[in-house]
């Protein structure tokens, strides 16, 4: 039987790696390992780790400057790393990655239509001297049809509008045929049909079998949709899936915001709080059991009553005081 | 003034010969500047193709104070600078604006200093600011037709790479395209299509012959390869009509060739078929 302490705050447990049954018999097809970066001579990561699987839509949650960017960049080589390994796996090794930069990033008063647009994205591929050939326009017209742009592809890009604009740099980056999708901050600056539509767009594909990796500031539609989220600031603070990841301590200390603050709140994350071990007797007849989402160490036939809310670590059974405590 | 027809006749005037010359030099230029003029107003690089241009000017004086050639002088000066810039540019961090500010005017003054020292600089110094029609000697216009095929032929084989790179240089970078390479393409092209326009419109308004057909242009397309050729066709046209008008009246060629892109400019921006600013205002009314 774990002993706590008296009048301990206990700290969420801290995952640094999944722990998702239904993954883990599918092996990673991205593993990033001990990644350190520096940016104009600063540490902007430590010591990240990350592992994706096919079929996954993982979310980087973290403040302003916590390196997502910079993790997704370093993931395609643009950001050179200090050290570490940024690895693809099984058949994403042979295929490109599929990069959604943030929507800025690209031209659009460029007097290009949507369909040139995504065709000039595998110029690339194709090397020098060589001409788009049939399955090039083929994989184009497909991306088109997969982000339900195909009735503006001949519309010049500067007339449309900001979904309409994230649609096309999500078909330029599926016309590469990835297997691995970065998208930085899709949803940023756009409207609440637009982010459900393309949430249920990067949902699909995720489904399809893409690993889908998105940075996003949305952290309610994050914590709604995501499979995993993973918290990073400078270092991964948490990974884990959404219900894993419902206790405040682990968004505080990614944010650096207080316990009150209201999101917390409204992402129905569960306080800390300090607990109380004020004795240990047999559960009874029918006394309903409450069950911390976290299995914990420990024997399982004593039952210790505590008072007070938060997560805690020990197997067994806790019976709170009434009226006090939540698990 | 002169009517086409003695115009005309001019051109075949075996005393006139630097006439059809200057008229070839002016088109050939202006088509060049078109097309690589598109590249600089969509990547928003007047600035830096203001300043490949002045900085074109100490490697013309330098080449022609110690007798050598004066279209590989100011390659050299051009590319220099156009290496400098893009190497300064990669780095988005940085605000290059004014570093590029301070290059073009020193290597502007250095000119002035260097050709200062040439005998006749006076008349000399008015030809390079201003550009000369009688001032292209015969056994440049060969160099100069080779020199403008090699742009055009770089720009429409890279074509679909400076385009990539252009419309997103980080996406592009990630694909595996040498972003620099083509950051350094474009500019060494642009350097080529000033030192060839540079004799006939002189150094000052350059840049006039490579973003003001290309502005025009963009006013009235919305597809790149339109906008390129109707570039190259308006600056052609213009060279055409000033070189005309200026010999007709005597008026510097450079400048008159400068006042009818801009009067093309101003036309395309008021009624151009589907932005204009006089043509949507009745567009909306309806």
């Amino acid at each position: 039987m774990t002993t706590l302490d008296q009048h301990h705050n206990i700290p969420c447990e801290i995952f640094t790696e999944t722990t998702h049954d239904q993954c883990l018999e599918d092996p990673p097809i991205l593993s990033v390992r001990d990644i350190d970066v520096d940016l104009g001579g600063r540490p902007v990561l430590r010591g990240v780790n990350l592992e994706v699987r096919q079929g996954e839509l993982v979310g980087l949650i973290g403040p302003n400057g916590a390196g997502k960017t910079t993790l997704l960049r370093t993931i395609l080589h643009l950001t050179p790393k200090r050290r570490g390994s940024v690895s693809l796996h099984g058949h994403a090794a042979r295929r490109k990655i599929g990069y959604v930069p943030q929507r800025h990033e690209f031209a659009w008063d460029f007097p290009v239509t949507v369909r040139e647009a995504v065709l000039s994205n595998i110029t690339a591929s194709l090397g020098l001297f060589r001409r788009p050939r049939i399955e090039h326009q083929r994989a184009v017209e497909r991306a088109l049809a997969r982000t339900d742009m195909k009735h503006l592809a001949d519309r010049p890009v500067g007339e449309l509008s900001g979904g309409q604009r994230q649609r096309v740099l999500v078909a330029r980056a599926l016309a590469l045929q990835p297997a691995i999708l970065l998208l930085d901050e899709p949803m940023t600056g756009l409207d609440m049909p637009t982010q459900e539509m393309l949430t249920g767009l990067f949902r699909s594909l995720a489904d399809e079998g893409h690993a889908v990796i998105m940075t996003t500031h949305d952290l309610i539609s994050a914590r709604a949709v995501m499979d995993r989220l993973v918290l990073i600031r400078g270092e991964i603070i948490a990974s884990g899936t959404p219900s894993e990841l419902d206790c405040a301590q682990a968004w505080v200390e990614t944010f650096q915001v207080g316990i009150d603050n209201p999101l917390l709140a409204a992402l129905g994350l569960k306080e800390n709080g300090p607990v109380e071990e004020v004795g240990k007797r047999p559960a009874r007849e029918g006394e309903p059991k409450h069950e911390c989402n976290q299995p914990i160490e420990g024997e399982g036939a004593d039952h210790v009553v505590l008072k007070g809310s938060g997560r805690l670590h020990g197997t067994g059974h806790f019976v709170f005081s009434k009226g006090v405590g939540r698990c | 003034m002169l009517t086409p027809y003695e115009f005309i006749q001019d051109l075949f005037n075996p005393m006139l010969s630097f006439l059809p010359r200057a008229l070839l030099m002016a088109v050939v230029s202006a088509i060049v500047c078109g097309l690589v003029g598109s590249h600089v107003v969509l990547r928003g690089m007047a600035f830096i193709g203001d300043a490949v241009a002045h900085s074109v000017f100490p490697g013309l004086a330098i080449a022609f104070v110690i007798g050598g050639s004066l279209a590989l002088g100011g390659m050299v000066a051009g590319v220099a600078t156009a290496v400098i810039v893009a190497l300064l540019s990669q780095h988005r961090r940085v605000k290059e604006d004014s570093i590029i500010g301070v290059l073009f005017a020193g290597s502007f003054a250095l000119g002035v200093i260097v050709i200062s020292r040439a005998p006749g600089y006076a008349g000399s110094l008015q030809d390079f600011l201003f550009g000369s029609m009688t001032g292209i000697p015969r056994e440049d216009v060969p160099a100069a037709l080779i020199g403008s095929a090699l742009v055009v032929g770089l720009l429409i084989v890279f074509h679909r790479q400076i385009l990539a790179v252009s419309l997103d240089r980080e996406t592009a970078r990630a694909g595996g395209l040498n972003v620099l390479f083509y950051d350094v393409l474009v500019y060494v092209c642009v350097s080529m299509a000033v030192v060839m326009s540079v004799q006939t419109i002189g150094s000052i308004l350059v840049l006039a012959l490579l973003v003001t057909p290309a502005a025009t242009a963009r006013l009235l397309s919305d597809r790149i390869a339109t906008m390129m050729t109707l570039a190259a066709l308006i600056g052609s046209l213009a060279a055409i009509f000033g070189v005309y008008i200026s010999w007709s009246f005597d008026y510097p060629t450079g400048a008159t060739i400068v006042m009818l892109l801009t009067l093309s400019f101003v036309t395309a921006w008021l009624f151009a078929p589907r932005h204009g600013y006089v043509t949507s205002r009745i567009l909306h009314k309806r």
